[in-house]
């Protein structure tokens, strides 16, 4: 890919018509490089999540052109774009709550159709993502069982699960306990050098901010690196 | 498919978590495979049933016939065997035109002249008179079909004139009493299968009136017949009957009984009046003529009696005439075997000389036929508008599975799963549920099907009566599965099934995953 960032936005506007009209991103431009973090901070109801949903292609943006991985996602379809460039990790986790450990974590697969049975290579990434998330032994409990961090840990070996270039975070340790929260930043960020992933993290907390490469804030609808 | 499948099979699996999902999920398969069950039952019987009343209604007749147009006795061909000495100066019946080596028997030096207004002969492209009967045969015999046969038949009509004499037990005197009955006579040589099928075994009784007979009379047929009887008895051969006479069952319920003779009178011209002649007859045999509406009227006959009648004759009858049966080992393919015939006695120019009917068109069948596929098709109706009825339930189960899943649905989005592939996985739940429905629902239609007689034993035993009247059921309901309602219920089931599942699963693709996501964040 050489210099190319593996994201990039250009002035990226949203505006949202309903229950009064209005333009929460004025033209936000970023470009994300290999290998490289990026923390988005601001306040609450400036837009991050939103702008995190029109970066991993969740939310269509008004105006503005957004490029994954080379390809524009005018010109590809946006869920399989996200399932193969894209890894969200949430601040609700957002598992399959009838579903294991395993299963969880290899819905992508799943959904990329890949094949997903024991001698399958998905498989054996799955188990080596949830062996290193430290879950081994709660392979097959059914993710409801499980407490916060552990959630969290799923969520992060499932956004890993397809080997994306890209991870984005929103709030990943926003619902965890402060000891919890400090593992969690640090296996995702441990993740991201381990597998040189390009991480965009939404945060209110400025030590997660802080581990990150390089920083924004997103204020009145423009995002100004700090 | 497999990600839709294995979401979809998950889905459909019920839950305490989601009771509501799952109690309207089990009452949506429970009620689908009732509705198929009912169908598949009804139709099944009911399919049964028509095919024992078609046996029954045409037991006495060919799946087709083949019979001569108007056209046919106005030509030349018919004709001309009234003014020819070759042929006695006498028309022919179909069976005598088959038979005759002459197609044209007209000999303008011995015959008188052909007047103006007599037919113009029907000729072929070399000059040749067409032979209207034998080619007409042959067009019959080289259908490909299998086993087609064409057999003239011939009724008459006379009127039937029974004399019993019964023997007192006790005092030995002979009681006298008489039976009338206006008839159709059919000619009977034997070669109508479905006839000696139907003829019902005679009793201890009817083999002593027989012998009384015997004992009264010189007949060397009834002889010849007893002495057949004895031999098979139970097992009638009416080739073996001579001048005897097989008729419809009920006259045995009104004590008439082998052995008893009488005659059939008819009126022919003698001189300047009409005078009564008679032909003597005895009962050789009893049929079951089935639900043929003029069954209990219809008489066999010898060929030599009905010819006789025939010559005599001065009504006009749909019921009487001359004409061709033809037998098919399938009757289901009697439309298909129709119109094969036609076109190739349209190719042979003969088509106008022949009218040919199957068996949905004769006028004692059309009625009933019509009637049964009808009843068929509203049956068909409301299965089809009970059916739609229980799968609206599939719709109320997955929009409610639709509200239950959004997070779910959000999340898989998320992860990649496109809005087309969410609505594939509710599709898929719709059809699954129909599929699962419609296997259950046959099984215990099978089940059902095979158990049938002990069922109406249980029904009759609690109504206190037939719980099927056997005059038109029979006397045991048909058993066999219909594949068409299988096919018709099954088709029906998973397409209402699919198009049930398509609204949630619009609903579904329309889900936006970052309003739920949010929502939930």
């Amino acid at each position: 890919m050489g210099n190319q960032p593996v994201l990039s936005a250009k002035n990226i506007r949203k505006i949202f018509s309903h229950p009064i009209e209005i333009e929460i991103l004025k033209g936000v431009s970023l470009d994300l490089q290999a290998g490289e973090s990026i923390a988005i901070m601001g306040t609450s109801g400036e837009g991050k999540s939103t702008l995190l949903h029109i970066l991993g292609t969740l939310e269509e943006p008004t105006s503005g052109e957004l490029v994954i991985a080379g390809k524009s996602v005018h010109t590809n379809p946006p869920p399989s774009l996200r399932n193969s460039h894209i890894g969200f990790v949430f601040q609700s986790f957002h598992l399959l709550e009838d579903y294991t450990v395993l299963q969880n974590v290899l819905m992508p697969a799943l959904i990329a159709g890949k094949e997903i049975h024991q001698h399958s290579e998905a498989y054996a990434r799955g188990m080596d993502l949830v062996r290193k998330v430290g879950l081994a032994s709660r392979l097959n409990y059914p993710t409801k069982l499980l407490s916060g961090g552990e959630k969290q840990r799923v969520s992060l070996a499932r956004a890993l699960c397809n080997d994306p270039e890209i991870l984005l975070a929103d709030e990943p340790s926003g619902n965890l306990d402060h000891t919890t929260s400090k593992q969690i930043q640090e296996l995702l960020l441990g993740a991201v050098k381990e597998f040189n992933k390009s991480l965009i993290v939404v945060t209110h907390d400025s030590s997660l901010a802080d581990l990150c490469e390089r920083q924004f804030i997103l204020c009145n609808g423009y995002l100004t690196e700090k | 498919m497999r990600f839709e499948l294995t979401v979809a099979l998950k889905y459909l699996i019920p839950k305490w978590r989601q009771l509501s999902v799952s109690i309207i999920s089990l009452i949506s398969v429970l009620v689908i495979s009732l509705v198929v069950w009912l169908v598949v039952l009804f139709l099944s019987v009911t399919d049964g049933i028509e095919r024992k009343w078609i046996d029954e209604l045409i037991a006495l007749n060919a799946p087709l016939r083949m019979t001569p147009t108007e056209a046919y006795y106005q030509s030349y061909y018919y004709e001309v065997d009234g003014i020819s000495l070759d042929s006695n100066y006498t028309t022919k019946t179909i069976g005598e035109k088959l038979v005759s080596l002459q197609t044209e028997p007209y000999d303008p030096t011995i015959d008188q002249e052909l007047s103006h207004d007599f037919p113009i002969a029907d000729r072929d492209a070399d000059g040749k008179l067409k032979d209207i009967v034998k080619e007409g045969y042959a067009a019959i015999q080289a259908l490909p079909f299998k086993g087609v046969r064409p057999q003239e038949f011939e009724i008459s009509f006379g009127n039937l004139r029974l004399q019993l004499l019964r023997e007192e037990t006790q005092s030995g005197e002979v009681k006298q009493s008489f039976i009338t009955q206006v008839s159709y006579i059919a000619a009977h040589d034997g070669e109508n299968c479905r006839v000696n099928q139907m003829v019902i075994p005679p009793t201890a009784e009817d083999f002593q009136n027989l012998h009384h007979a015997l004992s009264q009379t010189n007949l060397p047929d009834l002889k010849r017949f007893y002495d057949s009887l004895a031999l098979n008895a139970g097992h009638l051969d009416p080739t073996a009957l001579g001048e005897g006479l097989l008729i419809a069952k009920h006259f045995k319920k009104n004590g008439v009984m082998l052995g008893d003779q009488g005659y059939i009178s008819y009126y022919a011209s003698a001189g300047s009046s009409m005078q009564e002649q008679r032909i003597p007859i005895y009962i050789a045999g009893f049929y079951d003529p089935g639900m043929m509406p003029v069954g209990n009227k219809l008489l066999f006959a010898d060929r030599a009696i009905t010819a006789q009648l025939r010559s005599n004759l001065s009504v006009s009858d749909p019921m009487l005439g001359n004409g061709i049966n033809i037998w098919i080992q399938d009757i289901s393919e009697a439309a298909s075997v129709k119109k094969n015939l036609l076109q190739a006695l349209e190719e042979k120019g003969i088509g106008k000389y022949w009218d040919v009917q199957s068996y949905h068109d004769y006028e004692f069948t059309k009625p009933i036929l019509d009637q049964l596929q009808s009843d068929k098709n509203l049956f068909a109706l409301i299965a089809l508008i009970i059916l739609v009825v229980a799968c609206s339930n599939i719709i109320s189960m997955l929009i409610l599975l639709v509200n239950d899943k959004k997070k779910e649905i959000g999340i898989l989005q998320s992860l990649g799963a496109s809005p087309k592939r969410i609505a594939v996985i509710f599709g898929l739940c719709g059809f699954a549920t129909g599929l699962i429905s419609c296997v259950i629902g046959t099984i215990a239609a099978l089940l059902t099907l095979k158990n049938l007689q002990s069922l109406v034993d249980i029904l009759s035993f609690f109504q206190g009566r037939e719980a099927f009247q056997s005059v038109f059921y029979g006397s045991k309901l048909p058993n066999d599965v219909s594949v068409e309602a299988l096919i018709f219920v099954s088709v029906a089931t998973l397409m209402i099934s699919l198009l049930a599942g398509i609204i949630p699963a619009v609903k579904a693709a329309r889900i936006r995953p970052t309003e739920i996501l949010k929502m939930e964040g």
